[in-house]
């Protein structure tokens, strides 16, 4: 029985009606495929899964009983992907001859019904319902970044440097504010430059949520904006080998991007089961061009690797499975050559020149500046379950190695001008238990940082040398009760942070540190009525502050400034309301509105100093680390989907307003996104003649100027608004039961100059222009 | 079951071995490429001057009007054990470009003498005619170009950007 309950698939029912029968032997794609999503451990119903069918890239959302139902469907074989944030999603295939009942079970791997990831499980919904097929087609283009898919979600913008740095923003925080979640290893890199962007292969992910709500209490304190958690699936232990590939061509950068990927499952003897995916992401492109310009050196290349195995053995009374992945990144990205400047007056004359200085032939060259990183990740996890509960042990390592370069002489621009080192072990154990209505979780981690700057670089380093412990304790329970759920959860962790830095006359010295931070966490979610749902959730968080805030001295070469940290600084404590008004009206339309509010006592900023310092080089400007008083946030997120003729016309629209002020002095913080309004116009269907999923959208892009921001402390006040047209569409069809996919999608159609408030080289350059992107793809 | 425990036991050892090691004291870096003094040489009227600037004192410019100077500037790292810099920068002459001026603009008739490979003026080396008795400020401008070196000062990065007070008697 049991084994039965684990199995991947579970039962499948068919139910042909009537209406099927009678129907004579032309394809008839009108079958209506119903459902529901149950966790195979408890057979309690899963709200808010999604369930998505790959072949016809169409999703819909499990509602507070864990239904679901997809109308107007073809008889073939479909592969379902059932996801539901915190699991790790799974593929079932279903034959579907008629109308179609079925029983999808997920391995709800904690229980978790938190409905912080419910707020960010209606995301999840975005992702793969329709108006989420748009996303699931920068999957299928393997040069999109993360930050860029993660953009088409309301209340998400991207800090860029550039045309190929992108930093995700979750409601208007950023950096060490943000968690990222890579197949349950929290990634560890130098995030805490804004010119750092996520060392992460978005073409591998199979799939990406984003949590909203703030205090992530399984990850981490400090997730004060939200948590951005990225997934592959396990493959079905009785898989033969399965793979795709996708690939895509692009005419801005002339570049080239191809992700591939293989999966094998193998089912032994005495009940073993394993399972083996691997596959891997190369990526090319040359400079980007400005419609007026080309943007010198803005070349990319990037490489990504990974494996995973995982080992299934099933005994009467005790389940043990086995989790081992290891993935290996790495990325060459160029920084435009005109953003080399040397002081101030440098950047007042390149603003003052209104293109850039640098304009170069186009070329796939990348040369100085220049980043490169890799990062090295490999996790193992074992898990056991019984009839006790949920025993999960995690050891997981990073290696993150970030090398800057720089125009120097004499042929040492060959020799990075930053060099860190940033080792991550991680320790973790949870444990969880279900009893009736009431669900129980708790763990206890440990974090070992250890930052080094390589010796040779001949510059004083930004970071200095440190190492980082962290223990963290948490715990969090939830209760059901018919149309209500009911979380709360808290998590504690220790920091001691061991610095070892020079002072401005070159001496060693080595400060300690030691921060207490906590997370708390309530939520409450009600199906009011059948077309109303409300969620809300309060979350109280506090994150230390990082080596950078604390430790920096020096030039910031790329910003044309002086910063300086301070070592006083204390942790923020932040509290952030979310709420979640959702009203459905059967598979007609679909509104959703998120308003927050979000006050930030001890919010730490780089806060410019109006005085300037004199050195060989020219003046700089003076910023320092300063932590304010409070900080207060307030935004609104609203998302439209409307079907006028269901399986044909789609209306959608998305809005996104936040405002950010310092309380305590009384005026509108630097770097608050603008405003922004996304319309768009698709045709869809699922199937037509001998195609499937076909369609074409047609999207309109509006961002607002900035004009509630302290403008005296900027070189440039914000860009004007500007809006940018961009289509996309996308036909398969199949080869010998094999899914080959085809598309076509063209950003920026009417060729624009622009720049954008949230670029930090908008001083410099504009952003690119036309771009037309060919995509194909092909399963097997 | 057996193999998973010892499984589990081998990844904590793995793990809390890392945790047991001391960390090395990091190298303070030489920043020796540095320029933190700029001299500067005037040859002319029978006589040899030469100013410094540094990040501690700056010597003040004099010199005689109605004369005819040659002039040679050295950028030097004087925390490095003195380290003339400026051969790295004649070597990388067709990417630098040294501007001399002066406020009041008319102070002094400025021609540099030295090219690059391109033909292109480096500025190291000039020739410097006094007018009439004045006083005001002498500017060095160090510009390091990247391939677009065109002679205009509010191109490129700057290295160095000093004044001295100049004073013609």
């Amino acid at each position: 029985m049991l084994q039965k309950l684990l199995f991947l698939t579970g039962l499948i029912t068919w139910c042909n009606f009537a209406f099927a029968q009678t129907t004579n032997k032309d394809v008839v794609c009108s079958y209506i495929i119903k459902g529901n999503v149950l966790d195979e451990n408890n057979q309690n119903t899963l709200a808010y899964a999604t369930v998505f069918i790959v072949e016809l890239e169409r999703g819909e959302q499990s509602d507070s009983n864990g239904f679901f139902t997809f109308t107007n469907i073809c008889p073939d074989i479909y592969t379902f992907r059932i996801t539901h944030v915190g699991c790790q999603p799974r593929d079932t295939t279903i034959s579907v001859k008629g109308n179609t009942d079925v029983q999808l079970f997920l391995d709800h791997e904690y229980q978790e019904l938190i409905v912080t990831e419910i707020i960010g499980n209606k995301e999840l919904g975005k992702e793969l319902n329709i108006q989420e097929s748009i996303q699931q087609l920068h999957f299928k283009d393997p040069s999109k970044d993360l930050g860029q898919i993660l953009s088409n979600i309301s209340g998400i913008n991207i800090l860029q440097s550039g045309t190929n740095i992108f930093k995700p923003i979750i409601h208007g925080l950023h950096s060490d504010r943000l968690l990222i979640l890579q197949n349950q290893v929290k990634l560890s890199g130098q995030s805490w430059g804004a010119e750092h962007a996520p060392e992460i292969d978005a073409a591998s992910a199979q799939s990406i949520h984003v949590i909203k709500g703030a205090g992530g209490i399984e990850y981490g304190t400090d997730a004060l904006g939200g948590v951005i958690v990225i997934q592959q699936t396990i493959p079905d232990y009785r898989t033969d080998w399965t793979g795709q590939v996708s690939s895509s061509f692009n005419t801005n950068q002339s570049g080239f991007a191809t992700h591939a990927r293989i999966s094998k499952g193998w089912v032994l003897p005495n009940d073993h089961k394993m399972s083996f995916q691997g596959g891997g992401t190369f990526k090319r492109n040359g400079d980007a061009r400005a419609p007026k310009y080309v943007l010198s050196n803005t070349g990319i290349q990037e490489n990504n690797a990974y494996g995973a195995f995982s080992y299934l053995r099933l005994f009467s009374n005790l389940h043990i499975q086995s989790q081992t992945f290891y993935n290996h990144y790495y990325r060459k990205s160029g920084i435009l050559a005109a953003s080399h400047i040397g002081n101030v007056e440098d950047l007042q004359n390149a603003i003052e020149n209104q293109k850039p200085f640098i304009i170069n032939d186009w070329t796939y060259k990348i040369q100085y500046p220049r980043q490169q990183t890799h990062h090295h990740t490999f996790k193992q996890q074992v898990e056991l379950s019984a009839a006790w509960g949920k025993l999960q042990l995690q050891y997981d390592l990073q290696q993150d190695r970030r090398q800057e370069y720089d125009l120097r002489r004499n042929g040492r621009s060959e020799i990075p001008v930053l060099d860190l080192k940033l080792f991550t072990h991680h320790i973790a154990t949870k444990f969880n238990r279900q009893i009736r209505q009431f669900a129980f979780h708790t763990g206890l981690e440990y974090y070992q940082k250890d930052n080094t700057n390589v010796p040779g670089t001949g510059f004083r380093p930004v970071v200095p040398d440190y190492q980082l412990y962290n223990v963290a304790l948490w715990a969090r329970n939830q209760w059901k009760h018919k149309k209500v759920s009911l979380e709360s959860g808290f998590r504690y962790e220790n920091h001691q942070l061991r610095v070892a830095a020079f002072n401005a006359q070159n001496e060693l010295y080595k400060p300690r540190h030691n921060f207490h931070t906590f997370a708390l966490m309530l939520t409450g979610d009600i199906q009011i009525s059948k077309i109303v749902h409300f969620m809300s959730n309060i979350a109280l968080a506090s994150r230390a502050p990082n080596v950078s805030e604390l430790y920096s001295a020096g030039v910031h070469q790329s910003a044309a400034a002086i910063e300086y940290g301070d070592a006083s600084m204390y942790p923020e404590r932040s509290f952030k309301w979310t709420n979640r008004i959702g009203l459905q009206w059967d598979s007609k339309a679909k509104l959703d509105i998120t308003p927050y509010l979000h006050f930030i006592n001890g919010y730490i900023y780089l806060e410019p100093q109006n005085e300037f310092e004199t050195t060989i080089r020219g003046s700089f400007p003076v910023f320092r680390y300063q932590q304010v008083g409070a900080v207060g946030i307030a935004g609104i997120d609203a998302d439209l989907v409307f079907y006028p003729i269901v399986n044909l016309l789609k209306l959608q629209a998305q809005y996104s307003f936040i405002r950010m002020t310092d309380l305590t002095d009384k005026k509108d913080l630097i770097g608050t996104p603008p405003n922004q309004l996304k319309l768009a116009a698709g045709l869809e269907r699922s199937e037509w003649k001998k195609l499937s999923n076909l369609y074409a959208v047609l999207e309109w892009k509006y961002v607002g100027e900035q004009l509630y921001v302290s403008r005296t402390n900027d070189f440039l006040p914000p860009p004007g608004a500007y809006h940018l047209l961009s289509f996309d569409s996308h036909i398969e069809w199949k080869v010998r039961s094999k899914t080959m996919g085809a598309g076509l999608q063209i950003t920026n159609i009417t060729n624009n100059s622009y720049r954008d408030y949230l670029d930090r080289f908008r001083y410099f350059a504009d952003l690119q222009g036309i771009n037309l992107i060919l995509k194909w793809n092909y399963n097997f | 079951m057996k193999r998973f425990s010892s499984q589990i036991l081998f990844i904590f050892i793995l793990a809390l071995s890392f945790t047991a090691c001391k960390k090395d004291d990091p190298v303070h870096e030489h920043e020796n490429e540095f320029i933190n003094a700029v001299r500067i040489e005037f040859i002319g009227g029978e006589e040899t001057k030469v100013f410094e600037w540094n990040e501690d004192a700056v010597d003040p410019i004099v010199l005689t009007a109605g004369t005819l100077y040659q002039t040679n500037i050295t950028f030097l790292n004087i925390e490095h054990h003195e380290e003339d810099i400026t051969h790295e920068i004649e070597e990388d002459g067709h990417n630098h470009q040294v501007f001399i001026t002066t406020t009041p603009a008319d102070l002094l008739q400025i021609k540099s003498t030295d090219k690059d490979k391109n033909g292109l003026p480096i500025g190291i080396e000039s020739e410097i005619t006094t007018t009439s008795v004045n006083a005001g400020s002498l500017r060095v401008l160090l510009k390091h170009y990247s391939g677009n070196k065109d002679g205009n000062p509010s191109n490129g990065s700057t290295d160095v950007d000093i004044s001295f007070p100049l004073t013609i008697q």
